[in-house]
């Protein structure tokens, strides 16, 4: 049992852990104790002083301190509350209180609440302007350094929380203020724009650029007009009393027209969630909560900034049927019927098979839910996948061969445990970066291990204690080398395996070939560099490996995941915190779009179609015969396109036509569809194919739920009004449903989801009252609402409880060769989303990167001699891409990146062909040879000057305050008081 | 067999039908708030008559201008003592006793009173001195007078 200590505060005791910080302590007695720069979120900073407290007759500042010994504590005497206040006078020199006309003055600035509750009537010194200009060189934030208190939040966060390393305080300076890089603009820096100092800011010293002058009620004036009522104000109210009266008023008006919804972020599968901030349509910000679960206070660039698509001109707004060359804009009832006639035409005539349905991972996991049973109710076609088949399908296979569930092992927490993790394929930062931001942090403060295996040195890579750079899609060779030589040494964990591990002897001999020699052959990783990392991984106690599209995305996507699964079964890590398998998810709901059903093979939660058990228990609850061979995957479907047998497709939210592989394969079998409906918020190139569109509507348009990575289950509530007469997913199922003669009747998702959790046991449990706010529910949810943040705990999804380690083979399916010479990888960035239907409609983000270029290594462009800009034309046995060079060192030799983000002439997919991964289909969008044509020799670079790839990043730990407490004009208030007697 | 496509042609809603939307919308809206609508209309009738309907229609739409004018008038030094004093002003108030004052007040208004009713022309130095004898002035000097010791202690 933990002693505790007693701790005496303000006369009364309180018991404390031992090493617990005494803020902490104070704020479990529910009393007012002033603690400005203090951020549960981020721990202590010590930069304001004004927690100071006497102990054992000693001031302090309580937020420095730790309880070891019992103590005698007090906040209220007079010289403490002289100390605070001589702190807060400190912080009024440096911050202008003009609350009424201030954009920050929404009831949570914690000067004014600090101000207020301490009573302080009247500053002893007056406000001093730092004589510094406001920068609003960047595109979503301004730093008005007049209002910085100097607390140091915002560098702690971008220090040691986004770990971007791009904020600091300069101490050293006469006037000291906050700096990006090396002193430059904002813009000029290598802010990633991630919002979180924004977010952690404790006043309007750092303001999200939508809030500037919308916020309040008068706080739209001129700069020189606003400046007079600033001082109007102060002359008119003559102590904080009646100042605060009346801009508490104001804030309390601001309630009523700034509505603040929760919502769940519609980009990556970290499922980051957090308020967002309407006035009318306007979406004046984003605000991530610390009870958020994957999140916390982090966001990135997208997250923070990246919502004008939803208020885009570009929206679809009414039902548009094909008419010769164009298309006609209809009424609902008009598009539903003609729909219906036409599903039941196509029917009649060549049966249920010959329909297809494609769901969207970016739809909620009640509309994911009703396509599927809209395809198996009413159809009666199984034919019905998601856009998993392009990306994570084959880690769940590589999952439920070995462990049985197919998703994340625990949470987003259990990553950042890890003693060690290590990321294959992943361009973590980018892709995932807040999940990256967690490692970094635990890399840079707690002492995790992280290995990045990748092609290309990117961030991550970067910073990673060994970086190493297999041969592509050689990954299953080390990965099986390593676990061989870790058997062959007898480091295994025999005791896990014996306990909880089927098939080790069979397993073990499938691993003969992959001698460390065959590795270093074909990886070209050193068989010294082998040993090392293998001895490094039985060395750690708790390992994690993420990984995600440099993994899957190969013709052995789902046997390289069965390999990193069967690596640690050997080392048996699993079933603890800390340890565990992480394929990371890569859209918003891609794991719930796949949970929930829309899947050939699967009922929502993972259950055969097959089994007769499970249809005849989704035939009672639809009272429908339901088929029980498995459909098709959206590979097939296209397949089947162009061999007749597939004649109608109904796509919801997925530009299939710029996404899938062969883009070129993929819209011939458009033109040769009978009928097709696309389901979108724009005129995306998919639905330019289209017989009928339907407008949708994006997430904050509705309620429902997503699914992250971590298997989290989050609740989304509508923020917004649909735009025109677009409508939610659900919505329009439901009255398609209806028009093909059924009779659904949800009043709102909830009732989907009660219905999929009465059916479905992975999720008995799961129900909207569980779900309410911010709470959320991993996967499986037992029927009393139990969750399951750490699978495995009490063994494996199978018959004996144990795991299953699955021999594999392997034969190098791609390579480059001497027509075609180049490998092309490929993959996201950071200010985009895929094809860019969404993140292409925000000024800032297209300022930020406008056009998608082609990355090409030093010696690759001197070989070729080409210089940056260069224009050239890449050329595979599927098709071709022109570009724009960037040269880089993120990429070696002959191997060329190529951002997914455009849907022009340089999309990759007019590269990639028909190959793809043996198991699932997932087409093999990582493995294109290509050969090179240059169009022009140097020109503009594609990257510009401001792009935060070109900053100067400055890596410190926090924000430094030593060097605020050996200035010469400082004085701890404690000993100021002191000295003043 | 369908080539992609990506002209629209927009729903021409005729303006009519907008409009008749839109009423329905409304009158809906009145019906539902039919009290508060009358009697919004009663004070608007009520401001209108006293002519400062047109005054505030003005005002409106002119706000950012009179806003301007007015913030930066005050901020002349002309007004800078006028707001320090009406901020002390307020402040003076809150310290009054007001208790007390009423007492004070009370017995003023009285004394107002007899004064306005009194026909007297006028009192010679001996009067004065026998006025003092009237138990009523003797009580009024004796009030008045501690009074003023009262306030001379603060002093």
């Amino acid at each position: 049992m933990q002693e505790h200590i007693v701790v005496t505060i303000n006369g009364s005791e309180y018991l404390a852990e031992p090493g617990q910080n005494l803020l902490d302590l104070i704020n479990t007695t529910d009393e007012f104790f002033p603690q400005i720069c203090y951020n549960e979120s981020l721990g202590p900073v010590q930069t304001c002083d004004t927690c100071m407290v006497e102990v054992d007759g000693e001031i302090i500042r309580a937020c420095g301190t730790k309880v070891t010994t019992a103590i005698e504590v007090n906040t209220v005497i007079e010289t403490t509350k002289k100390a605070q206040k001589e702190a807060l006078d400190r912080i009024l020199e440096n911050h202008e209180l003009y609350c009424t006309v201030c954009d920050y003055n929404n009831g949570t600035c914690e000067i004014h609440n600090t101000v207020a509750e301490f009573g302080l009537e009247h500053q002893s010194r007056p406000f001093q302007s730092k004589s510094y200009e406001e920068d609003h060189s960047g595109s979503f934030y301004r730093y008005d350094p007049d209002q910085c208190i100097l607390c140091g939040r915002c560098v702690e966060v971008c220090q040691d929380v986004q770990v971007n390393e791009t904020l600091l305080i300069d101490w050293e300076r006469e006037q000291p203020r906050v700096i990006w890089d090396n002193d430059v603009p904002i813009d000029q820096s290598s802010c990633v724009s991630c919002g979180q100092c924004v977010t952690v800011c404790p006043c309007n010293a750092l303001m999200e650029k939508p809030m500037l002058g919308e916020a309040g009620f008068m706080t739209d004036q001129s700069p020189g007009l606003l400046r007079s009522m600033i001082d109007l104000t102060k002359k008119t109210e003559s102590g904080y009393g009646p100042l605060f009266a009346i801009s508490d008023t104001e804030a309390s008006m601001r309630e009523e027209r700034i509505e603040k919804t929760k919502t769940v972020c519609t980009y990556c599968g970290v499922g980051c969630t957090f308020d967002v901030w309407t006035k009318d349509r306007k979406i004046l910000k984003v605000e991530p909560q610390k009870d958020s679960p994957a999140n916390g206070i982090s966001s990135c660039i997208k997250g923070k900034f990246g919502w004008d698509y939803v208020n885009s001109e570009e929206r679809l707004t009414q039902p548009l049927i094909r008419k010769d060359d164009h298309f006609v804009e209809v009424e609902w009832e008009e598009a539903l019927t003609y729909v219906a006639k036409r599903f039941n035409e196509i029917k009649a005539e060549k049966g249920a098979d010959a329909l297809g349905f494609i769901s969207s991972s970016k739809a909620t996991n009640e509309e994911s839910y009703l396509m599927q049973k809209l395809s198996r109710q009413i159809i009666g076609t199984n034919n019905v996948d998601n856009c998993s088949r392009y990306c994570q399908a084959p880690a769940t296979k590589g999952l439920f061969r070995t462990v049985g569930h197919g998703g994340d092992s625990g949470s987003i927490d259990d990553i950042a445990e890890a003693e060690m993790v290590i990321t294959i394929g992943s361009n973590t930062a980018e892709s995932h970066p807040v999940l990256a931001s967690r490692i970094k942090r635990s890399q840079k403060l707690f002492g995790q291990k992280l290995f990045v295996f990748d092609l290309r040195k990117h961030e991550m890579g970067q910073r990673a204690d060994r970086f190493v750079q297999p041969k592509s899609g050689t990954d299953l060779v080390w990965l099986s080398a390593i676990t061989k030589y870790i058997i062959d040494q007898g480091l295994e964990n025999h005791t896990f395996i014996d306990k909880w591990v089927n098939g080790f002897d069979e397993y073990k001999e499938s691993l003969n070939k992959f001698t460390l020699e065959y590795a270093e052959e074909l990886t070209g990783i050193s068989r010294e560099e082998l040993i090392e990392i293998a001895t490094e991984i039985v060395n750690v106690e708790r390992l994690a490996i993420c990984w995600a599209m440099g993994v899957t995305q190969h013709q052995l996507g789902s046997d390289t995941s069965t390999a990193i699964s069967n690596l640690l079964l050997i080392t048996g890590n699993y079933m603890r915190n800390g340890t565990g398998a992480y394929p990371l998810r890569g859209h918003n709901n891609v794991q719930g779009c796949s949970d929930f059903g829309s899947m050939p093979n699967f009922f929502p939660g993972y259950e055969e179609v097959a089994d007769e058990a499970v249809r005849k228990r989704y035939e009672k609850a639809w009272n429908a015969e339901l088929p029980e061979a498995p459909g098709k995957d959206n590979h097939e479907m296209i397949k089947a396109i162009h061999e007749g047998e597939l004649n109608s497709l109904f796509v919801i939210g997925e530009d299939t036509g710029i996404v899938d592989a062969n883009i070129n394969y993929v819209t011939a079998a458009f033109e040769k569809l009978d009928f097709f409906v696309v389901q979108d918020l724009f005129l995306t190139h998919t639905a330019q194919y289209a017989d009928v569109i339907l407008p949708a509507v994006p997430s904050l348009e509705k309620d429902g739920t997503f699914t992250n990575t971590e298997r989290r289950i989050q609740r989304l509530y509508k923020a917004l009004e649909p735009v025109g007469e677009s409508k939610p997913d659900w919505v329009i199922l439901q009255e398609l449903a209806n028009a093909l003669g059924h009779d659904w009747s949800y009043f709102h998702p909830s009732e989907i989801m009660d219905e999929s959790a009465s059916l479905a046991p992975l999720f008995a449990g799961v129900s909207y009252d569980l779900l309410e706010g911010y709470n959320s529910l991993q996967w499986p949810v037992a029927a009393d609402g139990t969750d399951t943040p750490l699978l495995f705990s009490d063994g494996f999804p199978f018959e004996d409880n144990k795991a299953k380690l699955y021999p594999l083979h392997y034969q190098l399916m791609y390579d480059t060769n001497d027509e075609y010479d180049l490998h092309v990888n490929n993959g996201r960035v950071l200010e985009h989303f895929h094809e860019g239907n969404m993140t292409f409609k925000s000024p800032g983000l297209l300022r930020e990167m406008p056009t998608s270029f082609i990355e090409i290594s030093p010696e690759l462009a001197e070989e070729r001699g080409i210089k940056e800009g260069a224009e050239i034309k890449l050329i595979s046995e599927a098709g071709e891409a022109t570009g724009i060079v960037h040269v880089t060192d993120r990429v070696s030799g002959k191997e060329l990146y190529l951002p997914l983000n455009s849907n022009g002439k340089s999309a990759v997919n007019y590269l990639t062909d028909n190959r793809v991964d043996k198991d699932t289909n997932t087409p093999a969008y990582k493995e294109i040879a290509v050969k090179m044509e240059v169009i022009k020799k140097k020109g503009k670079s594609p990257l510009l000057g401001h792009n935060h790839r070109r900053g100067n990043r400055q890596p410190q730990i926090g924000v430094l305050v030593e060097n605020k407490w050996d200035r010469k004009d400082y004085i701890f208030p404690g000993n100021q008081v002191k000295q003043d007697g | 067999m369908a080539d992609p496509i990506s002209k629209i042609k927009r729903m021409e809603i005729p303006e009519e039908l907008i409009h008749e939307k839109d009423l329905t919308e409304v009158s809906k809206k009145v019906s539902e708030n039919k009290e508060a609508i009358l009697k919004g209309i009663d004070l608007l009738a009520a401001i209108n008559e006293s002519e400062a309907l047109d005054t505030i229609n003005a005002l409106v739409k002119h706000r950012k201008e009179a806003l301007e004018n007015i913030v930066q008038e005050l901020n002349k030094p002309g007004y800078s003592a006028t707001l320090e004093n009406l901020s002390d002003l307020f402040l003076f108030l809150g310290q009054l006793n007001v208790d007390e004052l009423f007492y004070f007040t009370d017995k003023l208004n009285h004394g107002m009173k007899e004064a306005r009713a009194s026909n007297e022309d006028g009192t010679s130095y001996m009067g004065l001195i026998g006025a003092l004898k009237d138990p009523d002035i003797n009580r009024s000097i004796t009030l008045l007078l501690s009074f003023l010791r009262g306030m001379g202690k603060e002093l």
